[in-house]
């Protein structure tokens, strides 16, 4: 298992998907009137963020139309899980959250009745976690021969939200990262979880 | 001096231009205008242009800034006028030693119609007589200074250049710390417009301390490609021991000044506040060095006096503006009902519209005066510039004149004398022209005309007109008469590869058909993919412009942007955030009515409109939130003022177990709070018999659930299920991204609420049922 701590100041994220993500849909930047709220709270978030990775790679079982995919003892079921990981000789799992002091903000904001810096924070969280996959996803790729399936996550179309219960197990306790027993979400909030399948 | 010669040692160095007159002679213990000292005290006068040619002054200003007959007609003043210029200049030279003078003009204080009753003509004629008497003195140059408007600043620009071609002119505007003029004008506007003009620098004074001021002549800079020059303050007025004192000195104000000279200043003054120390410490600081070379932008834009728009962007030309075919708009224009027409362009721009087409029919029944207000009505009222669709040439040149801003010009034939007349308009009066791609005949094919646009690009050159005034027409003809619209088309494809823009009339395409505005819409929609920069078009057809934005996004060329929302004033404070002006605002009403009757008249009806622009698209969700959170405190301090405590009924709200996203759930609660609701937020991961616990406690209205995961969703069953085994009649509110319609009713709710207002548009349903 390697753990890999990314500055968050290292991470590139295009203010679009910011803007989009905070619901400017179409505008493609943030418009002027909100910039001097983004900024502050962008700035916040850097601060706040401390992006931390667990990647480990899994040799899987061949692919059964029952069971599924399985590695490290759990079955990876369903049809997402079949056209991308079905006919994988390996299978990287991470594991990529932000830590606990942004969740922590996000809600003090919200307490103080600052609701668009909360929501401003929250957006930017998510898609910071986001970019930080995407940039480990795409330096795994640079430095494998084996192609590479899509980045799939738990919770994404058939793929069962209950396998971040195994995330949170195998990778938890080095990020300090936990998952609700019922429902499966991560604490803290900007974490999020991957599987990308290498076939030959 | 002429300007070639001025211009010449403008380009070798920057120059160093005196400070302040009016508020010096006040330190110096004088309490009239400098035009009634220079006629009581001319000795004080001279005094003050000496010290400051000792400081090193390579230019003073005489003192008529307040000489023209309107201002001097308000001291009583206005017989001397000769007199005051004549000795102004006299007195001036007399001390000059080789220092320019600089003939100052400055405005008459009264606003243009509609904001005041000043015409452009009576600034024409007041700045003109000023004008004569400055150039019949042999001044170095004119400037015109600490102009508030834009329209009166053009009115003294041509009163002076009408009179001489040979002196070196200065036109300034003042901008307020928003970077905007009295009147709304923005630099990158005054640099557009005045770009145009032959004018030979352009400037700022006034109003704002040097720090303040940097950033405004900076974007002023980027812009324009005249002389630059700069006059700050020494800092805001402070009043101590019954004086006034400017509190920036000489070496506060030396800091900046590498500032102004690294963003291209020319030539480097100081205003008021300011004195003959402050003069040498510029002079000393940048007195020998040469200026800077800039690097200018060059904008395809029109303006009006308080917006630019930009055709890098697709600009929707409203259409409606024309009595063709319209009966109430030609008795408006016969009667000159200003308010009518004003209604229609509000009416368009309410709907898209970026820029007008005004058209005034038959025009010979339509006096200059009355064009000349309607002009100014349309764009200082509603901010939208113009195309002036005026075909009588002495009635363009007369609008255009008397214009705010910089107009397009619609249109002329590719035809030699018809395009070069309105060419030489635009190159005097500014403004971009459209040129339609044909000659005598009107064409049948893209040969043709590919013909006539070339023709132009040919004369263009002969009479040094960047392409960059000039935007195409590629012809649309009705294809009801039998034309071929992809002859048009090929056209607008072909300008693009010349990387020219372009613009039509896009009704023409469907006249005499039925169905127009598929026709419309679909032709727009092939237009805007060949690369159409603009259409006259009808805004008010909601199927063509909702092809318009579907072609625009599909190309990405999107103008999707946070439209400036027309409204009343607390919806503008809402929107913006603005806390401490709507706490004032409400502060205001509690004088004259109860807690109650604010809540219920004013600020109740500000969050139902901010609801109902959310609900329609015109506003982004953090405009929403922005707009809740802001409300929310007010509506907190007019309900303290109610002893009951004022609010419409409690709501409980919580995100259920086992659900750690929240976002959603405090968005509707600050949303819920604004509009008086008494929220109790009970946080997420509840447990259901908590939630159930509080509701059976306090009693409230309704009770809100938000669950996003498909894994938390159940749990509202699981609250619902209690709710009612406890016999508690409430109903019960559920939103989240795992919820739709139909789970939520599977799940036992009484109503889903898809968007952050849904909560808000349940409860006055309820208010309405009850």
């Amino acid at each position: 298992m390697q753990i890999i701590e990314v500055p968050s100041r290292d991470v590139e994220i295009p203010e679009r998907a910011i803007a989009s993500r905070m619901g400017f849909k179409g505008i493609g930047t943030i418009p002027e009137e909100f910039r001097k709220w983004y900024v502050e709270v962008r700035e916040i978030a850097m601060e706040l963020s401390k992006p931390s990775a667990a990647i480990d790679l899994f040799i899987p079982s061949s692919y059964d139309d029952i069971k599924g995919i399985s590695i490290d003892r759990i079955e990876i079921t369903g049809t997402l899980a079949k056209s991308q990981l079905g006919k994988s000789v390996e299978i990287t799992a991470m594991l990529v959250t932000l830590g606990s002091d942004i969740d922590d903000k996000i809600s003090e904001l919200h307490e103080s009745g600052e609701e668009l810096k909360s929501f401003m924070l929250d957006a930017i969280g998510s898609e910071l976690v986001e970019y930080v996959a995407r940039s480990l996803d795409g330096d795994l790729r640079s430095k494998r021969s084996l192609k590479g399936s899509a980045r799939i996550a738990p919770g994404y179309v058939d793929l069962p939200i209950s396998l971040n219960e195994w995330f949170a197990f195998k990778f938890g306790k080095m990020l300090s990262v936990k998952s609700d027993p019922q429902s499966f979400t991560f604490l803290p909030r900007k974490t999020i979880s991957a599987f990308i399948g290498w076939s030959n | 001096m002429n300007r070639k010669e001025f211009a010449k040692i403008l380009k070798e160095r920057v120059l160093i231009l005196d400070g302040a007159y009016g508020t010096e002679f006040m330190m110096r213990g004088f309490k009239q205008s400098p035009e009634e000292i220079l006629l009581t005290h001319p000795e004080a006068i001279k005094k003050l242009h000496e010290d400051y040619v000792k400081a090193g002054a390579n230019a003073l200003l005489t003192s008529t800034f307040g000489a023209n007959p309107i201002k001097l007609s308000k001291i009583g003043l206005e017989s001397h006028h000769d007199e005051i210029v004549k000795n102004a200049v006299k007195i001036a030279k007399s001390v000059s030693k080789g220092t320019l003078i600089f003939g100052d003009i400055g405005p008459t204080g009264d606003l243009p119609y509609p904001l005041g009753e000043r015409t452009f003509d009576e600034y024409y004629e007041s700045f003109k007589k000023t004008a004569e008497a400055l150039l019949n003195e042999n001044v170095d140059a004119i400037i015109l200074e600490t102009f508030t408007d834009i329209l009166e600043l053009k009115a003294a620009y041509f009163a002076v250049r009408d009179l001489s071609n040979e002196i070196f002119l200065i036109a300034h505007l003042t901008f307020d710390e928003n970077g905007r003029t009295l009147t709304g004008t923005d630099p990158m506007n005054f640099a557009v417009t005045f770009d145009d003009l032959d004018v030979d620098a352009i400037g700022m004074n006034c109003s704002l301390a040097p720090e303040e001021m940097l950033p405004i002549f900076e974007e002023l800079s980027k812009y324009s490609h005249k002389f630059l020059t700069v006059e700050p303050d020494a800092g805001k007025p402070i009043l101590r021991g019954g004086k006034i004192e400017y509190p920036i000195g000489p070496d506060e104000f030396a800091i900046h000044v590498d500032s102004y000279w690294e963003a291209g200043a020319n030539i480097v003054g100081s205003c008021c506040g300011s004195n003959p120390l402050h003069t040498s410490k510029i002079s000393k600081i940048i007195g020998r060095r040469s200026p800077v070379e800039k690097d200018e932008k060059h904008l395809f834009a029109i303006s009006s006096p308080s917006s630019v728009v930009d055709f890098d962007q697709f600009v929707i030309i409203g259409e409606r503006l024309n009595p063709a075919g319209k009966k109430k708009l030609t008795e408006a224009m016969k009667d000159e009902n200003v308010e009518y027409i004003l209604d229609l362009a509000r009416e368009q721009i309410e709907k898209g519209a970026n820029t007008l087409d005004l058209n005034f029919g038959v025009e010979q029944s339509i006096s200059k005066d009355f064009m000349a207000k309607v002009v100014s009505a349309i764009t200082y009222k509603t901010g939208a510039p113009l195309s002036l669709d005026i075909q009588t040439p002495e009635l363009l040149e007369s609008v255009m004149k008397r214009y705010a801003g910089r107009p397009l010009i619609n249109s002329a034939r590719a035809v030699d004398d018809e395009f070069l007349k309105r060419a030489n308009l635009i190159k005097k009066y500014g403004g971009l022209l459209i040129v339609l791609s044909m000659g005598e005949h009107v064409p049948e094919s893209f040969e043709e005309r590919k013909l006539s646009i070339t023709h132009i690009l040919h004369l263009l050159e002969t009479i040094d007109l960047p392409k960059d005034r000039i935007l195409f027409d590629p012809i649309v003809l009705a294809i009801g008469a039998g034309a071929d619209a992809r002859e048009t088309i090929k056209t607008i494809s072909y300008l693009e590869s010349l990387g020219l823009k372009s613009s039509f009339g896009l009704s023409n395409v469907s006249f005499g058909m039925p169905d127009r505005s598929y026709i419309n819409g679909a032709f727009l929609t092939m237009a805007i993919l060949n690369g159409l920069s603009s259409a006259i078009m009808n805004p008010l057809d909601d199927t063509v412009m909702g092809n318009l934005k579907a072609s625009l996004l599909l190309t990405k060329r999107s103008r999707i942007s946070m439209s400036k929302v027309q409204g009343s004033e607390l919806l503008n404070f809402v929107l913006t955030g603005a806390t401490e002006k709507l706490l004032s605002s409400v502060n205001e009403f509690l004088k004259t009515e109860e807690p109650v009757s604010v809540i219920e008249n004013h600020l109740k009806p500000v969050m139902d409109e901010v609801g109902d622009l959310y609900g329609s698209g015109k506003i982004f969700l953090p405009q929403l939130i922005l707009a809740a959170q802001t409300a929310q405190k007010a509506f907190e301090k007019v309900q303290a003022l109610i002893p009951s405590g004022g609010d419409y009924g409690k709501f409980v709200i919580a995100t259920v177990k086992g659900d750690v996203h929240d976002i959603g759930k405090n968005i509707v609660a600050t949303i819920v709070k604004s509009a008086g609701y008494k929220v109790l937020d009970l946080g997420r991961d509840v447990p259901s018999e908590k939630i159930v616990d509080v509701v059976e406690k306090e009693q409230p209205i309704v009770v809100g659930l938000s669950a996003m995961m498909t894994t938390t969703a159940p749990r509202i069953k699981e609250v619902v299920d209690e709710i009612r085994k406890r016999h508690i009649k409430i109903p019960v509110i559920v939103g989240g991204a795992s919820l739709n319609e139909s789970l939520a009713k599977e799940l036992g709710a009484d109503f889903y609420a898809k968007s952050a207002t849904d909560a808000i548009k349940y409860l006055k349903q309820m208010e309405v049922n009850h």
